[in-house]
């Protein structure tokens, strides 16, 4: 265990990048990241901050995001409310604070869903081969042709409607398993090389069975391109979030960025245009902030790119 | 015959998509929703806090549901059956049947659409060549930083905005779809309706396909045969657009073939902002009142607007690209 030595001026210094210790070579990666992708590094601050508002909204938020003031109703920028007040004297930051816990909740659990379905699927279709892998790849084309959005806004129109449903879940639900189809092409193209690589023979002929050679050998070289296909999703599942929600169809009973902007924002347009202009605002600088670490995260890690 | 042989598959397979959407559909609305939720009567019982079984069940055989296994493939059969005599069902709602809905609404969407693909094509193409040709320095820089932006703000946020700030600084707002009036009765009313929406609707693709537009400008450009165009003393300009264009857009054809889903979502959000009588704000509105047999019908039809865009863009590589052959 000689990875630290004294150095002659008497402090620890690591012999190889690889013996420091783990949060050391975390930071460290994360400044190779901010100096070779600089517009990326932005983008991956904004999702810290905004998942750090989803999170910390009740002890951020400057008020509860239900609590109504009627008497403060359709305020403008004060000290008090920094961007107003809504219809009901509701204070819009703390909504739009809490609002990210919707988007976050919704973007990360699909995309979880998504991510982990498009690898079943790419890696057992690209693995097998065949007739097997021809047939699921027809599905596959038939799934990427069906209008997303279109079945998205006719299940959650319905499912909105029903009491007693949690409609995050289904959100999260729908999203998910809709945007398998997309991912798990490029999964299945990249097993598709992994396939006759040098260590997947090696692991066959020392006798490894195809589900340990599916999980050790091909998974870890493909979780890349997954965490990528996840980061550059979350944006769009974001817009399509909102998108659902400003059409009346989202969660109800708190708040969501999607449809502040369409009910509030709509009604108090000429009134107060900050209740259209801030939600806007906040999707756009998410949808934004995965949308540049996504690329960068793409540039750095897929196999493809790499030069 | 090779050619011949690729037409076929592709339909095939265009044939395989819709009939999985069909059963997608099907399955989803009537035996998935209820089997997790509700179905139509308990919602509408719901809304009205009133239970009453039997009238429950009379309202179940008006809306033809039912949980039993033999039922639910008759009535697959049937729309499916519909389908192929040009029956789309009728709406539970006002009685009338889509098919008519279908030939008022459908111009007014695709109207909608194909000026919104026209518009953006013609900003995306000239801007994304631009950004190419100025590679790395400040127009290039400005025009990929508005784009990705572009990319990230929701289309109907800018279509609010420009409402909203319109009316305020300038005092104007786009005539809504209240006053609509169809291009065969008043083209000029007509026209001021749809050209807002309309450009608003491509916005968003646009983004997507001049980033596109640009890395292949970049990847042609450092082309052999645009270096034997050079050297040949051709001008830039004919260079560009003969030689390195023509081959650049090739792959955009397939970039429009895959923002079409989103397009035809758009033409869905920006109807009910703009209350036009479109196919998109029917789906909506038949959403919300539960009208099973427009939902389906709707659904399909939006389903074979896309299957049928890929079909055109998969069919015309060949006469794209002499060096693609099948």
């Amino acid at each position: 265990m000689a990875t630290r030595v004294t150095s002659t001026a008497g402090e620890f210094v690591y012999r190889s990048p690889s013996d420091r210790p783990l949060p050391l070579r975390m930071v460290y990666a994360l400044a190779r990241f901010a100096r070779r992708k600089p517009l990326g590094f932005v983008g991956l601050l904004m999702v810290f901050a905004l998942i750090f508002l989803a999170i910390f909204a009740p002890q951020v938020a400057p008020y509860a995001a239900n609590k109504q003031n009627i008497r403060h109703s359709l305020e403008g920028s004060s000290s008090a409310h920094w961007l107003g007040t809504d219809g009901l004297g509701r204070d819009v930051l703390s909504r739009l604070i809490f609002g990210a816990r919707i988007s976050i909740t919704v973007g990360f659990g699909a995309v979880a869903i998504g991510a982990t379905g498009a690898a079943v699927l790419g890696i057992v279709s690209g693995y097998f081969g065949g007739t097997f892998d021809k047939i699921v790849q027809r599905f596959v084309d038939a799934w990427q042709a069906m209008p997303y959005l279109v079945i998205l806004i006719t299940f959650m129109g319905i499912v909105s409607r029903m009491p007693n449903v949690n409609i995050v879940l289904a959100l999260v639900l729908a999203m998910g398993i809709l945007s398998i189809a997309g991912s798990s092409r490029v999964i299945r193209s990249q097993v598709l090389t992994l396939k006759g690589a040098a260590f997947v023979e090696a692991a066959e002929s020392m006798g490894a069975g195809h589900t340990r050679i599916m999980l050790r050998c091909i998974l870890p070289n493909v979780f890349p391109l997954m965490l990528v296909n996840a980061t550059v999703g979350l944006g769009g599942v974001i817009l399509a979030e909102a998108t659902l929600s400003f059409l009346g169809f989202g969660p109800v009973g708190q708040p969501s960025w999607g449809q502040m902007l369409s009910v509030e924002g709509r009604q108090y347009m000429r009134a107060a245009p900050g209740l259209a202009v801030y939600p806007g605002l906040f999707i756009g600088a998410a949808v934004f902030g995965f949308n540049i670490f996504g690329d960068a995260l793409r540039d750095v890690l897929d196999p493809r790119l790499r030069k | 015959m090779r050619l011949g042989r690729y037409v076929l598959q592709r339909l095939m397979l265009a044939a395989l998509s819709l009939w999985l959407v069909t059963i997608i559909v099907f399955v989803l609305l009537r035996v998935i929703v209820p089997i997790f939720y509700a179905d139509a009567v308990d919602i509408l019982a719901a809304d009205v806090s009133h239970n009453d079984p039997q009238r429950a069940a009379e309202l179940r055989t008006e809306y033809g549901l039912s949980s039993n296994p033999t039922d639910l493939a008759s009535r697959y059969v049937d729309w499916i059956g519909g389908i192929f005599t040009g029956d789309l069902g009728t709406s539970i709602f006002n009685g009338r049947t889509v098919a008519a809905e279908l030939k008022d609404r459908l111009p007014v969407s695709l109207e909608l659409g194909l000026i919104g693909l026209t518009s953006g094509l013609l900003v995306a193409i000239p801007l994304g060549v631009a950004a190419a040709l100025w590679q790395d320095r400040w127009p290039d820089y400005f025009l990929r930083s508005i784009f990705i932006m572009l990319q990230s703000v929701p289309g109907f946020w800018i279509a609010i905005m420009i409402i909203t700030l319109g009316s305020i600084w300038y005092n104007w707002a786009p005539p809504l779809g209240t006053q609509f009036r169809y291009i065969q009765d008043d083209p000029v009313a007509h026209l001021k309706i749809m050209w807002l929406p309309a450009l608003l609707i491509g916005l968003t693709p646009s983004a997507g396909l001049m980033r596109i537009v640009r890395t292949q400008m970049l990847e042609v450009m450092r082309q052999d045969y645009v270096r034997t165009a050079r050297s040949k003393g051709l001008t830039e300009r004919t260079v560009i657009v003969r030689h390195a264009m023509r081959n650049a857009l090739v792959p955009v054809v397939t970039v429009i073939g895959l923002s079409l889903p989103g397009l035809i979502a758009g033409t869905a959000i920006f109807e009910s902002i703009f209350t036009l009588p479109g196919m998109g704000q029917y789906l909506v509105g038949s959403v919300t009142r539960m009208d099973y047999p427009v939902i389906q019908s709707t659904n399909l039809v939006f389903a074979f607007l896309i299957v049928m865009a890929n079909l055109a863009v998969d069919l015309s590589y060949p006469f794209l690209d002499r060096r693609i052959k099948y």
